[in-house]
Order: structure tokens, then sequence, then C-alpha cells
């Protein structure tokens, strides 16, 4: 199209296509960012304590309960998680107990050395790896630190085999 | 992309001459001036109202133990949360501005007159309207200034003979200002007025179209 065959009227029409295309996309940007923003924002490990040392005797897995205060958004409320905690020496291991299937809380049955998942019967062994039923994969682990006697484990799960201390 | 749809959509309803006798050739008298904007500037701030209130109604919960914690995380912990909430702060603000400067030019050129009684009646039905949604929204953040300034205003039909005290009570849910009045408030706010204001604008765009704008002075 050449200058020529623009007419006022389509000159018009152009503006006002122009005008809208800018409103409309300096009013998106604020909005879609105002509506996305807090189901974008990467949720902040932290390290929770599950116990003294001595609470844990060694050799078998020990049940952890992490507690903790989240962020809700605007709502500050208490979260409550499981872990399976083994002393072992100086190494200790913590199991997160959450199913890799549908996220069910297992536990660890004493006379098959197995974790056990209640609700559709998935099997572990005591490292945490799928023996049988529908589990994709095997538990995650957490990171786990000793501050004087205290044992801190780390909120954010580590796939099985992935990452340090695990 | 865009062409493409709106030709796949004409072709079926045929709506391109409709947009353009209706929109782009439409014949305005020729000595309008900017006075006549005042309405679709009222209209334009409607629809910032609407889609930044509907944006931060997400986030809001209309209760007393939350409705300030929710209403001081979307403005200052949420992306662009100052912005919105300032926009639909002075939009509403600048919307009774301008709906009064509205109605004044309309009244000055007489505009409100046979045959257009019934424009200027809805007009001032929505005139009403736009004072109750600020009203009923200057109650929802839930602060001291909220407060009072509710407390005051429900107060005000306290001094109507005989039904005043009746008025008051049922404004508030019960005789002080608290959780039910909240909700109620907010209630009218987001979804009884927004939907009579939805109605009468309709009516009153509808008669505007039909009729013709009033020959200026």
């Amino acid at each position: 199209m050449s200058p020529k065959d623009i007419t006022r009227r389509r000159l018009m029409e152009i503006g006002i296509k122009v005008m809208g295309g800018f409103i409309s996309a300096t009013s998106a940007f604020p909005i879609i960012g105002f509506i996305t923003a807090p189901s974008l924002k990467q949720e902040e490990d932290k390290w929770i304590d599950v116990g003294a040392i001595n609470d844990f005797p060694p050799g078998t897995y020990i049940k952890g309960v992490m507690e903790s205060q989240v962020k809700d958004g605007w709502y500050i409320t208490k979260e409550r998680a499981l872990c399976w905690i083994k002393v072992d020496g100086d190494k200790i291991v913590a199991v997160s107990a959450t199913c890799s299937h549908l996220g069910c809380n297992v536990y660890w049955d004493e006379a098959s050395k197995n974790f056990k998942c209640p609700c559709h019967a998935g099997v572990y062994d005591s490292e945490g790896k799928v023996i049988k039923g529908p589990p994709p994969r095997a538990l995650d682990r957490l990171q786990v630190k000793v501050e004087g006697e205290r044992i801190l484990v780390n909120s954010i799960p580590v796939p099985y085999g992935e990452g340090k201390n695990v | 992309m865009f062409r493409k749809v709106y030709y796949w959509i004409d072709e079926r309803l045929n709506i391109r001459p409709y947009i353009r006798k209706e929109i782009l050739d439409k014949p305005v008298h020729g000595r309008l001036n900017f006075t006549y904007c005042f309405g679709g500037m009222t209209f334009f701030l409607f629809l910032l109202l609407t889609i930044t209130g509907v944006s931060m109604a997400i986030y809001y919960v209309p209760s007393p133990d939350h409705a300030y914690d929710t209403v001081d995380y979307l403005t200052y912990q949420i992306f662009m949360g100052k912005v919105i909430r300032g926009v639909h702060h002075w939009a509403a603000n600048l919307m009774v501005v301008t709906v009064f400067l509205h109605m004044l030019r309309v009244y000055i050129h007489g505009a409100y007159k046979k045959p257009r009684e019934l424009n200027w009646i809805t007009g001032v039905m929505l005139f009403v309207l736009v004072l109750s949604f600020s009203f009923t929204g200057y109650l929802l953040p839930w602060d001291q200034k909220a407060y009072w300034a509710t407390k005051v205003g429900t107060q005000m039909p306290g001094s109507v003979p005989l039904i005043g005290d009746y008025v008051v009570r049922v404004l508030r849910g019960g005789s002080k200002i608290g959780a039910l009045t909240l909700s109620r408030f907010y209630v009218l706010h987001v979804i009884f007025l927004p939907s009579m204001i939805a109605a009468l604008l309709i009516g009153h765009f509808a008669m505007i179209r039909r009729q013709g704008i009033a020959e200026p002075l």
C-alpha cells in the first residue's frame, strides 16, 4: 500500500487500532502479572528440626515429624509432614514419607524391613526403592544436617540418588 | 491471524457491514466537542474498574480476620499490586467526577428533554449506583478510615423518621459494624451492583444509539 492509497478514513481506522492495541497491551501486562505472580513463586527451602539425635535409636527407621511455619500467601499456618530417619553411626538417612505414587504417607514395617503405602499397597525396600505396587519411582530423600544435638532436615525433597547428604 | 479469525466470523455472521455502519462510518454531529466525551470516559473507567476489581477479588477475603491482611498482601507482596489497586482507587474517584461532568453537560444542553427522558432516568439511576459502589467499596480494606467512614455513613439514614433505625440495621446486618456488614458490603460491591449497572448501561447505550446524540446548543 503506497501512502497515496491511505485515505483520511483509513488513517483514522489505523489510529484507532494502534491506540486500542496500546491501551490493551498496557492494561494486559500488569493484570496478567498481578494474577499469575504468586503461582510462579518458587518454594523456599528451610531446615526443620525433627528432634535430638538421642530420640533416634540407631539401626532402624524412626518416624520424624517435620513441623514448620509456612507462609501460604497472606496466611501464616503450620504445616506438618513426615519422614523416616535412620541413624547409623555417623551416617544419618532421612527418607521422605510421601509415596511417589499419589502422595500418601508410607510407614516402616519393621517385620518385613519394607516401607509400605496404605493407600494402594506400594512396597519399597529399606533404601526406598520400589519393590512392587504402583509407585513409579523410589522414595525421595531429604538432606540432613546435625547442629549440636539436633537433627535438621531440609524441607525440599531430593529424588533418590541425586544431590548431596542423601 | 486476527484478520483470519475476523473473516471466519464475518463469513458466518456478516458483521462487517454492521461494524462499518455502526462504528467506523457512524456519522456524528459536526459541532460535537470534548464535553461529549465524559460519558465515554466514564465507561472507560468502568471497564478499568471491572478488570482491576476482578483481579483483586482473586486475593481478597471479606472477613474481619483477613480483609486487612489480604489487602496488604495484594498491594505490597504481589507483582504490580500497587498499580492495580492504585488504578482501582483513582478510577473510582475519577468516575464520580466524570459522571458528574457528563450529567452537567446533559443538563446544560437540555438533552434530558423529550424524547430522552428515559435516558435521563436511567442516567440518574446509574449515578446512584456509582455512589453506592463508592460507599460499599470504601469499607472493604477494613482499616480505620474504612470502619469509621462506614460507621458515619450507615448512621445517616438513622435520622429518617419511623424507618430510620430499621434501615441502619439492614445496612449493617445488625446494630454494629462487623463481620456481617463486611460480607454484605462485599456482595453488594462485587455481585449485586455490577449486575445492576451492567443491565442499566446496556439500556443507556441502546437508547442513545436509537435516538442519536442530542443536537448541540
